[in-house]
C-alpha cells in the first residue's frame, strides 16, 4: 500500500514536512480534546484505552488497576498533548511522528468503540447519522497508516 | 485487527472479555507464585496490522520477521503469546502494550 498523497512527507533521514491543510489541522486539534475529556469523565468509550490484564480475576485486576490507573491515564494524556502541540509544526521529528501514530491510535480506539466498529464493516450510507464520524474514522486510519510507513524503517 | 485502509479485511474480531476463550485460570494466589507467565495479545478490529507490528518491534526489539509473524498469528488466530517471564515482568510488558493501546492479558505458563 502506498500513500502518495500523504500530507506528511519525509525530507531527510530524521525530518518530515507537515503539509496538512488548515481544515485538517483544526479537526486534529479537536479530537484529542474529546478523548482527554472522555478519560477525565471515565466515559464507557475509553474502555479500550484501559484494557484488563486479568479479565477473569477481579482481585488480581484490582491490584493492577490500583498500581497503574493514574499512570496509564497520564501516559495517554501526554501522548495526546504532544500530538496537539505539534500539529502546527512545519517540520516533524521521528519522535513527533511516533507520538502522532500513538495519538491517532488512541483517538481511533475511542471512536471505534463509540461507533461499534467491527472488521469488514462497510461505510454506512450517506443518510446514516454516523456517516460523518465514519469518514473521520477512516481518514484517521489512512493518516496513521501513512505515518507507519515511515516508522517501519525506524523500529 | 484492521488491515490498512485500502486492503480488504478477512479477520475476526475479539474485543469484549466475553469473547475471550476462557483458558485463563488465574487466581489471586497465583500472583504470589514465582512461576512463568505468558503475555497474551488479543485481536481487535481497530488496531491496524502495521501498528501492531511496529509496537512489537519497538517495545520488545523483535525483528520485523518475528513481529510480523506474531501480528498475523493474532490476526488469524485471535491471540498470540508475545512475551513471558515472571509475574512482575509479564505485568510490566502487558502495561507497556496497554500504553500503546493494545489489549494484553496474563496467563500461567502451564495453562
Amino acid at each position: 500500500m502506498t500513500h502518495a498523497h500523504s500530507p506528511i512527507r519525509r525530507i531527510s533521514e530524521d525530518q518530515f514536512r507537515n503539509l496538512l491543510r488548515e481544515e485538517e489541522k483544526e479537526l486534529l486539534k479537536i479530537l484529542p480534546e474529546l478523548v482527554e475529556e472522555a478519560i477525565r469523565m471515565n466515559s464507557p468509550y475509553v474502555t479500550r484505552l484501559f484494557p484488563p490484564t486479568y479479565p477473569f480475576d477481579d482481585s488480581a485486576q484490582a491490584k493492577v488497576e490500583k498500581c497503574r490507573s493514574d499512570s496509564l491515564a497520564k501516559q495517554h494524556m501526554e501522548v495526546l498533548g504532544g500530538f496537539t502541540k505539534s500539529i502546527n509544526q512545519e517540520i516533524l521529528s521521528v519522535q513527533d511522528v511516533a507520538t502522532w501514530v500513538e495519538a491517532l491510535n488512541d483517538i481511533r480506539l475511542l471512536m471505534g468503540t463509540a461507533l461499534d466498529v467491527y472488521e469488514d464493516m462497510d461505510l454506512p450510507s450517506e443518510n446514516d447519522p454516523k456517516f460523518g464520524d465514519f469518514v473521520i474514522y477512516n481518514y484517521l486510519a489512512w493518516l496513521q497508516s501513512s505515518l507507519l510507513e515511515f516508522l517501519a524503517h525506524e523500529a | 485487527m484492521s488491515k490498512t485502509p485500502t486492503e480488504k479485511n478477512d479477520g475476526r474480531s475479539v474485543l469484549s472479555a466475553s469473547t475471550i476463550t476462557r483458558q485463563d485460570t488465574t487466581t489471586s494466589s497465583d500472583l504470589e507464585a514465582d512461576l512463568p507467565w505468558r503475555v497474551v495479545l488479543w485481536n481487535d478490529p481497530i488496531n491496524l496490522i502495521p501498528y501492531v507490528t511496529y509496537v512489537l518491534q519497538s517495545l520488545f526489539g523483535y525483528s520485523i520477521e518475528k513481529a510480523t509473524e506474531l501480528t498475523m498469528e493474532v490476526h488469524n488466530n485471535g491471540r498470540a503469546i508475545v512475551s513471558h517471564g515472571s509475574c512482575e515482568k509479564a505485568e510490566f510488558d502487558a502495561n507497556l502494550l496497554h500504553q500503546k493501546g493494545l489489549w494484553a492479558t496474563l496467563e500461567r505458563e502451564s495453562a
